[in-house]
């Protein structure tokens, strides 16, 4: 069970030395975090420069400035509602579970909680990323669901038909992709962590950027 | 002359429209000044692109002497007042000027009393804990009006800045607008003439994108040089009021309901030309509802605005 939702039987048998409720947490937030990030997220800059309350800020400090403390606001509320949502977590498991290792549990969730935050980051760039090319808050979270959307079906193709030569280069599409990187945060070597996190931010920085190109120029 | 705020040529295009087509503009430092203009004549483009908000496609915008508006050299040292903009509702009155105040770089210290202040003055400090989607149309102005004041910047630009405010309200503003005379450059946005003649020194007509004339308002108004007589039904004794001011230099002209008499070369004695002129009309039987000293800004701006649209737009 824990091979199908991890889809590697190696990490699988890695994965066993955590407590199982705190398996089904993280694979949970993992599967449900980008999701929340992209339709909370996207509208976040859009909808300031719909109302045009943007105009009440933008004399005041940069563009630059004032969208990274959005992108930071954001990672900070993406933390706080995974600190959240781990306790939620662990109080109904410590009160309705039969056999529950409270401390065990309650650590193996931290970490995959950190590791969550840091996989939902690369989202988080897309979303705000998308936030910025468009004043319509609806149009914000289409984009970013869309964008989302895009990068998994190319994670998927670039994965499927990578092979020698010159598709070798699909190998590289695949892991510039957040789902690529999923798995090697599932481990706990920070030979694959650190490589996916890094690569994660990344991504987010570079769709937040993108974005942020066109917002530096347009007319507020 | 110390500018506060200079555009040259300035041109800002939406789209194939040219909101601003060539403006030129120039706000002396310490100066109170309206800009006056027809619908989209291109005032709050002129704001908006001053402040920083609109990318200027020719030309330059050049505020406080250092050149187009950079967020590192001039924030805190302007301010905006948009027209229709809207702050997050949620946030509470006193929350959001702190963080504005925050946001240019104030200390912490210098804004809650700032803050206070200023939410004496706009009569919003019983209500300095409220929400504001709590707040009516004019409170929500008369807030807007405190943060473009925080932080005493430079150069304030206000658009319709007494939009939605009842007359008491209009009132202390506009007393609040002229305290801050000498202090501060303030740049006024409004179609309520009658304020901007209240509150201003200078006045610039904007028509097409373009600065149709830019004048003090003495001058614009020409107050010391000419004596409006409002009269009623009747036609006006021309011939007779310029007998009468043979030798005075003036000239007299008949417009509507208005005997006009100008002297553009000295300032007239208003005593001398009603001792002349009055017994003529009341002679000529028409009756004199209100003598003005000077034009009222209304009439030069209409005048100015056919000129430029044609007489009968």
């Amino acid at each position: 069970m824990v091979g199908g939702m991890v889809g590697d039987e190696e990490l699988a048998a890695e994965l066993l030395s955590h407590p199982p409720f705190a398996i089904f947490y993280g694979a949970l937030a993992f599967m449900l975090c980008p999701w929340l990030v992209i339709l909370m997220s996207s509208p976040r800059i859009a909808e300031e420069v719909s109302s045009k309350s943007v105009r009440y800020v933008l004399f005041r400090t940069g563009r630059g400035t004032w969208c990274m403390g959005k992108l930071a606001g954001q990672a900070v509320m993406l933390a706080v509602a995974l600190a959240a949502g781990a306790g939620a977590a662990w109080c109904i498991g410590h009160f309705r579970m039969a056999y529950f290792e409270g401390f065990a549990t309650a650590q193996s969730m931290l970490v995959f909680a950190c590791r969550v935050w840091v996989f939902s980051f690369a989202y988080l760039g897309i979303a705000l990323g998308v936030s910025q090319v468009t004043r319509v808050p609806v149009l914000a979270i289409t984009f970013g669901l869309i964008t989302m959307l895009a990068l998994t079906f190319v994670a998927a193709v670039s994965e499927h038909y990578a092979a020698e030569g010159w598709r070798h280069v699909l190998d590289v599409v695949h892991a510039l992709t957040p789902q690529a990187n999923r798995t090697a945060l599932w481990r706990s070597s920070p030979a694959h962590t650190i490589p996916a996190a890094v690569t994660l931010i990344a991504v987010g920085f570079t769709f937040f950027l993108a974005g942020h190109a066109r917002f530096a120029r347009a007319n507020q | 002359m110390n500018l506060a705020l200079e555009f040259s040529n300035v041109v800002v295009r939406y789209g194939r429209t040219r909101a601003l087509d060539g403006l030129t503009l120039r706000v002396p430092s310490g100066s109170v000044i309206g800009l006056v203009g027809s619908n989209g004549a291109g005032k709050t483009t002129a704001l908006c692109a001053a402040a920083g908000l609109l990318k200027v496609n020719s030309g330059r915008v050049d505020l406080l002497g250092r050149g187009p508006f950079k967020p590192a050299v001039h924030a805190g040292r302007l301010s905006l007042l948009p027209q229709d903009a809207q702050m997050a509702g949620h946030s509470r009155v006193r929350d959001i000027l702190m963080y504005y105040g925050r946001l240019q770089g104030e200390s912490k210290a210098a804004l809650t009393h700032d803050v206070e202040r200023l939410l004496d003055r706009v009569h919003l400090a019983d209500r300095a804990g409220a929400r504001i989607r709590a707040l009516s149309h004019g409170m929500r102005r008369r807030l807007s009006i405190a943060q473009a004041f925080l932080g005493d910047p430079d150069i304030v630009l206000l658009d319709e800045p007494l939009n939605g405010l009842d007359p008491y309200e209009v009132a202390e503003t506009r007393t609040f607008f002229s305290d801050k005379r000498a202090e501060q450059t303030i740049v006024i946005s409004s179609h309520l003439l009658d304020q901007v003649e209240a509150v201003c020194d200078e006045v610039a007509f904007i028509e097409r994108g373009r600065t149709t004339r830019q004048d003090r308002l003495e001058s614009v108004t020409r107050r010391k040089h000419s004596l409006v007589y409002r009269i009623g039904a009747g036609s006006p004794p021309v011939d007779a009021i310029r007998d009468a001011l043979k030798e005075t230099g003036v000239e007299v002209h008949a417009y509507n309901d208005q005997v006009i008499i100008t002297n553009e070369s000295k300032e007239m004695d208003a005593a001398e030309i009603n001792a002349r002129v009055l017994p003529c009309l009341l002679e000529a039987g028409v009756g004199v509802h209100e003598i003005i000293q000077g034009l009222k800004l209304e009439d030069e701006y209409l005048k100015s605005r056919a000129r430029v649209h044609g007489v009968n737009s």
